[in-house]
């Protein structure tokens, strides 16, 4: 390409100006202004007085920042390791047509991904509910009316409704990507492992998974970082309860911010969110980056 | 696509169980529910409360004039389809000028800007939300429709001008250069030959940004006190206050609400599975 002229530069500026200028205005003029606003201890009206670390120990030593810690935690790892396993499994048995109506449960998988989470908290607080759908069949199928289950109640299990949720509506958006990644798979290659009377597990471990640790890898970096932040179905389905045994952060930002106008405080949640984020990405693409050159080295 | 059958290759008994018992219990799981909230709409609430369970005995469309008018559902609708429209235009705007100047535009600010951009996919509204009803509140944002579109487009923005830089880096290069030659400039280049040829991609573009706005709530929860510019997703979520026990009203409003989702499936499905694919796939 020639050098920059004064009219290319114009062009430049006038086709990305529009995208850069919202873009940096609502996202990350807010970054930044939450980070200041975090040392303070601002209450949404009057001046903020700086007051250093202040918030950071205050949450550190609260016990409902570590059992939504906790709870982020385990919607982490339902991401990782059942989210994205299974996402991989269903994409594979389809591709390699190892059922039959296979047009049908791809429909099926991917559906639940494009529901509103509104909807799929209102639909799921009735299934869960201790006189909800699952303690009614439960009930009928033992023969007891009055059954209710108690397991979502009790504070280590109360976020279990939530994961299988979580499980059951996102899986869909990793068994679509890696159903697009696996039709990249050259077809000679495969019959030419066919011919060489490889079967379909062979098939599995020397061929195609090596070539999807980029998926994976980039699958469980979005994982990561969705899984921190939304909490929008859990806000709807149980607001955290009951007690706080359902909270994860991205809730208790939001309960400190808007129900108790601590929005020094509030911020403070949300810069440890994003940090968290971004140490658990690093982790992520350093995990990856041994593997990529172990399979690299294992190649040659 | 593969001209070869699984047949060809020798399948472990085993794993075509494995790969049948998972399919079967992601069905039911999936389908049970579903088949269950939408017959439970047409319930009368008698029999909700005697069973709730069972199919309806006595089938009634009461559960959605109701939830029709209560819901004030028109003028939601209404709202939803301004945001989501606006939104839409805008980012595909936007997102295919930007792209196409990062990938064809030679400038040394393409590799900082870009990335920022980019950067950008990984911030969601929830994380956000704080400053951004801090804004709100100071420009007087709140509680008008502008206040929604912005945000809206910025936070569809990062994914839009990924996906486009991906499809206008594709387009060759002699192209550009031969109309180059013939002495168009870049707005026109732009104009006449990216645009036209990116069709595909703005479609894929539009349809999943229409989506990602129609399904959003807690921008619209958090910046809107006010009932004229609340959306569907809102309404919904506050009906479940208002009538916590009565699941068949709830129920024919979740439907209601769900109808668009569903015409778009119907209508784009790969364009919605290409978007959602594209986010994590390798170029």
């Amino acid at each position: 390409m020639g050098s920059e002229t004064r009219s290319d530069r114009f062009s430049y500026a006038l086709l990305t100006t529009p995208a850069l200028l919202i873009y940096g205005l609502v996202i990350v003029v807010p970054v930044v202004y939450s980070l200041v606003l975090s040392f303070t201890d601002w209450a949404g009206v009057g001046i903020p007085n700086f007051i250093g670390f202040t918030n950071y120990v205050v949450m550190f030593s609260d016990p409902i920042f570590w059992w939504g810690l906790r709870n982020n935690g385990l919607v982490v790892l339902v991401s990782l390791i059942g989210q994205i396993p299974l996402g991989f499994f269903l994409a594979y048995v389809i591709h390699r047509r190892l059922v039959r109506h296979s047009g049908f449960f791809e429909a099926v998988i991917f559906f639940p991904a494009l529901l509103s989470p509104v909807v799929v908290a209102l639909l799921f607080g009735v299934v869960f509910a201790p006189t909800g759908l699952v303690s009614q069949i439960i009930g009928r199928a033992i023969g007891d009316p009055m059954f209710s289950l108690t397991v979502f109640n009790s504070k280590n299990t109360a976020i279990l409704p939530y994961l299988i949720v979580l499980v059951w509506m996102y899986t869909g958006i990793y068994f679509i990507i890696f159903l697009a990644n696996l039709q990249k798979t050259s077809p000679e290659m495969l019959e030419a492992a066919v011919l060489d009377g490889a079967n379909e597990w062979n098939i599995l471990k020397s061929l195609i998974l090596p070539q999807q640790i980029p998926v994976f890898l980039t699958s469980a970096i979005y994982a990561v970082a969705g899984s921190l932040k939304s909490f929008e179905i859990l806000w709807i389905m149980t607001n955290g309860g009951p007690s706080y045994y359902s909270n994860v952060l991205g809730l208790y930002m939001i309960q400190n911010t808007f129900s108790f106008y601590k929005y020094g405080f509030g911020s403070a949640i949300s810069v440890v969110l994003i940090l968290l984020s971004v140490f658990l990405i690093l982790i992520l693409s350093a995990i990856a980056a041994r593997f990529t050159r172990r399979y690299e080295q294992g190649a040659h | 696509m593969a001209t070869w059958k699984a047949g060809q290759a020798q399948v472990p008994v085993l794993f075509r169980v494995a790969a049948y018992a998972v399919l079967a219990f992601f069905t039911v799981f999936t389908l049970f529910p579903l088949i269950w909230l939408t017959y439970t709409s047409f319930k009368p609430e008698t029999e909700i409360v005697s069973n709730m369970v069972a199919f309806p005995v006595n089938w009634t469309l009461n559960n959605y004039i109701q939830a029709w008018e209560l819901g004030e559902f028109s003028h939601l609708f209404v709202n939803s389809l301004i945001f989501c429209v606006t939104t839409t235009i805008i980012v595909v705007l936007f997102s295919i000028s930007a792209a196409f100047a990062f990938t064809k535009i030679p400038s040394r600010m393409t590799p900082i800007l870009f990335s920022l951009i980019i950067m950008g996919l990984l911030v969601t509204i929830s994380s956000s939300i704080v400053p951004l009803f801090i804004a709100g509140n100071f420009l007087g944002l709140t509680n008008t429709h502008l206040g929604i579109i912005i945000p809206y487009v910025a936070f569809n923005i990062s994914f839009a001008v990924y996906l486009a830089a991906a499809f206008v880096r594709s387009i060759p290069n002699e192209v550009i250069e031969a109309a180059k030659i013939d002495g168009a400039g870049y707005l026109r280049i732009y104009g006449l030959i990216v645009l036209p040829m990116a069709r595909p991609i703005i479609t894929t573009i539009a349809i999943f940004t229409f989506h990602a706005c129609w399904v959003e709530y807690v921008l619209v929860y958090m910046m809107s006190s006010d009932a004229t510019i609340r959306t569907v997703q809102v309404g919904l979520s506050l009906l479940k206050g208002q009538l916590s026990f009565n699941f068949g009203f709830l129920f024919a409003a979740v439907v209601i609400s769900s109808l668009p989702l569903l015409v778009l499936y119907v209508l784009f499905r790969k364009h919605l599975q290409a978007g959602f694919s594209m986010g994590a796939v390798k170029g």
